[in-house]
Parts: structure tokens; C-alpha cells; sequence
């Protein structure tokens, strides 16, 4: 799929069931905290789903899309089960893990939602993405000054068994 | 001293909410950027406080693809059709911002037109079997034009831009402009077809009546006829008439300056 990468909602059923439940009614954007939910066309003339461009606008786990979606395209989940995507740390390019430039970075963990969870600072300096408890929200990928996390959306390998 | 609520003044309050729904639909996205964040949504689905309304055929869509459906979902559509139950497909003619556009476009002189119902159904009927046998997403959706009208106003609060695909409301108003009016809403909108449907359940509905006798015009001269904008005649009442006439109350406000032989009611007894 072409464009700049982006992420759904939290609490986003499969992609197969999000084009069958999202009914375009935009209640999502227009309750989202941080505008970060977008509305676009999918193709001509089709349905307008929500978006989320984390290197944007990344989602903050506000949870309020998700608990008034009337269709159940996003279901009312706590944060931790947002399951929009999974971050990854590329340790070559983080600051804290190359200790090159001596500076102590930590903006991931700081911004996490689910900080302390999600992202952890291992001996209290390099931060570690816990892959299995890891949102996806992009707020990571979003803060990092050298791109060294990149959240990969769930919808991509969101062939779930059942 | 003249009645504020009377049948002459009818089609003042009709136009009046026409604008008023019309216009809500421009405040509520800039309103929820405020930070009033009483009402959501669009006319695919609303919510209202925590009340939710929503568009029937939208939900017969969503159970219809996924055989699935949330107790949200069902609430709002089934508050919708309970309108419609009781008061016709009243949404149509005094809610819905494209039946306001549409009627301000000027009518044809003339007479009525056939009734083409079973189209509206055979568009509702082929998109249902598409929905459950290629393509079960909500296609229908797309030939809501107050769904695109209200889709719209919210991009352009949300985001400061058009919202491209929203160009059928006005395609729609310039084929009805081409044709006379209301050929959108007449013979196209999938959404008008289960409000109409519902509101044959119920005998004692709201809806026009026609008391032959009372009726004082020559057959040359018919003010209810000229009154209709979806060029019906409201004096042969029938099946066809109850599923196209929205109870606008045009045709009763006309009448009333001449014999009174149209009412809009729930089917009292006629004088």
C-alpha cells in the first residue's frame, strides 16, 4: 500500500472486519482528545476510515474512539490492548545504546502511554521495547530524535488464527 | 390574531428545521473542536448526549456483511425506524439537508410523475446481494447524500479541506436541476427505502388523507398537485402514494386556503 505509513485506531478489529463495521460516521475523529484520528477515502468514492499518521500525529491512548464507536469496529479496550502495531528498536541508531554522542536521551520511555511497561529502561539507562505488551500507538516513533523506533501497524501481519 | 402554529404556517416550520438540521451539521465538528463534546457523528450515526440514532440501512449493511451487530448500533437504527413507523419517512422531508437543497431547486410546472418505488428497492435489493456475496463492506453508504453532506462538514472542520467524493451532492442537485427536482430522491436514495417500508406496518400512521368531498378545486386547478415537490397527487391516496410521499405537509398547508379536504394525521375519522 503507497502513502506515508499509518497506523488504526486503538481497539481496530482486522482489516476484513473494519471494512465490513466502519460505517464512515466519524464519530472517532471527532471525539479523539488529540486530533490525531484521521478521516480519509480508502479509494473513488469509498469509505472514509480512521487513520493515524504517527510520524504526524501519533495516538495517545485516550481510548475514547474506541468506547464510542457504535458499530464495534474499534472495541472498548483498556490501552494495554490496543493492539494497533508493535514498535521496534533499531539499537544502531539509538542514542542511549550507542553511548557515542554521551547524551542521555530516554524520550520513548518518557512519552510512552505505557510507560514502565512498554517500554522499559534496562540498567536504568537503554530503553527496551516489551514487544508483548507494546500498544502500538506511535508515540514512540513519533518523539524519537534520531528514528531509531518504528512501529509496525498491526494491520499488516493482522491475519490473526482464529 | 393569526395562529403561529396553524397549517399555513407549516411549511415555515419545516424549512425552518430543514436549516436548522442543515446548519447543526456545520456546528457540531467546529462545537466537539471547542470541546463540547455533547453530540457526535454524522447521519450514517449519531449520538446525541448518549442517545444513539443512526441510519437503518447502515446497520442492515454492517449485519448484513459481518452477521454481527452491536446493542449501539441496533438502538440507534431501531429509534429511526420507530420515527418512521409512526410518522412516515418524515426524516426525508424535514430532517435530511439534501431534500432542503434539492427543493429549493424550481419545480417543473406539471403534472405528476409515475411512481417509481421498486427502483429505489431494486438499487437497496442489488447492493445487499453485492454486500453478501462479493463485497461486504457498506457500498450503500456511498449514495447517502446526507451522509456526504455531513461527511463533508466534518473534513472540512477537522481537517481545513474538501472532502473530494462529497461532489455527488452537487451532481445530484444539478441532475435534478436538468430534470425538474427531486429526481435524486425520488427515484435514487437507497436510505429513503426502509423508512418507507416501515412506515406500512402501522395502519394508523401519520400521513396525508384525502376527503373527496370536502375537496372545492375544478380539475383543472390543483393547488395540492402544484404544492408537491415530488410531484405526487395527493388526491389518489394509495400503496404507491404512502411510499413515496415524505408528509412534508406542503400539499395539506395548500389545501388548507381552499377546502380542507387534505389532513395530516394519524387517521381520525374526517369530519
Amino acid at each position: 500500500m503507497g502513502g506515508p505509513p499509518f497506523l488504526r485506531p486503538p481497539g481496530v478489529v482486522s482489516e476484513e472486519d473494519l471494512r465490513v463495521r466502519c460505517i464512515s460516521c466519524g464519530q472517532c475523529a471527532q471525539v479523539c482528545n488529540y486530533k490525531c484520528v484521521r478521516l480519509s477515502p480508502d479509494f473513488f468514492l469509498g469509505p472514509t476510515t480512521p487513520k493515524i499518521f504517527q510520524r504526524e500525529s501519533p495516538c495517545f491512548l485516550c481510548m475514547k474512539c474506541s468506547a464510542i464507536c457504535p458499530t464495534g469496529a474499534l472495541r472498548d479496550v483498556p490501552m494495554s490492548g490496543a493492539g494497533m502495531g508493535k514498535a521496534a528498536l533499531d539499537k544502531e541508531i539509538c542514542l542511549n545504546h550507542r553511548r557515542e554522542r554521551r547524551v542521555s536521551c530516554w524520550t520513548c520511555y518518557e512519552r510512552c502511554p505505557l510507560k514502565g511497561t512498554a517500554i522499559i529502561l534496562e540498567k536504568g539507562y537503554t530503553p527496551k521495547v516489551m514487544e508483548e505488551l507494546c500498544a502500538g500507538c506511535g508515540v514512540c516513533e513519533y518523539v524519537c530524535p534520531t528514528g531509531a523506533i518504528k512501529v509496525t501497524p498491526a494491520r499488516f501481519p493482522a491475519k490473526k488464527s482464529a | 390574531m393569526k395562529k403561529i402554529f396553524s397549517l399555513h404556517t407549516l411549511p415555515f416550520w419545516r424549512r425552518l428545521i430543514q436549516v436548522l438540521t442543515a446548519l447543526a451539521f456545520i456546528l457540531i465538528p467546529i462545537l466537539n473542536l471547542c470541546g463540547v463534546d455533547l453530540l457526535h457523528g454524522n447521519f450514517l450515526a449519531f449520538r446525541a448526549w448518549s442517545v444513539p440514532l443512526g441510519d437503518p440501512l447502515a446497520a442492515l449493511q454492517v449485519v448484513l456483511g459481518g452477521f454481527s451487530a452491536t446493542q449501539t448500533m441496533l438502538t440507534g437504527a431501531g429509534l429511526t425506524l420507530l420515527l418512521a413507523l409512526f410518522m412516515g419517512p418524515v426524516f426525508c422531508s424535514w430532517l435530511c439537508p439534501f431534500g432542503l437543497f434539492s427543493e429549493l431547486i424550481p419545480k417543473r410546472r406539471g403534472k405528476e410523475r409515475p411512481g417509481l418505488f421498486p427502483l429505489k428497492a431494486a438499487i437497496v435489493l442489488a447492493g445487499l446481494m453485492v454486500i453478501i456475496f462479493f463485497y461486504p463492506g457498506p457500498i450503500l453508504n456511498q449514495l447517502s447524500l446526507p451522509g456526504w453532506y455531513s461527511r463533508a462538514m466534518q473534513h472540512a472542520a477537522l481537517y481545513g479541506e474538501a472532502l473530494w467524493p462529497a461532489a455527488l451532492l452537487p451532481a445530484a442537485l444539478a441532475l435534478d436541476a436538468l430534470s425538474g427536482g427531486r429526481v435524486w430522491c425520488g427515484y435514487i436514495c437507497p436510505q429513503s427505502v426502509l423508512l418507507a417500508l416501515a412506515g406500512l406496518i402501522l395502519p394508523p400512521r401519520l400521513q396525508v388523507r384525502f376527503h373527496r368531498a370536502a375537496c372545492t378545486c375544478p380539475a383543472r386547478s390543483r393547488p395540492c398537485l402544484k404544492a408537491c415537490s415530488l410531484y405526487l397527487n395527493p388526491r389518489a391516496p394509495g400503496l404507491e402514494q404512502k411510499l413515496r410521499c415524505t408528509n412534508c405537509g406542503d400539499c395539506v398547508s395548500a389545501c388548507a386556503r381552499h377546502g380542507r379536504a387534505l389532513r395530516l394525521d394519524f387517521g381520525k375519522k374526517i369530519r
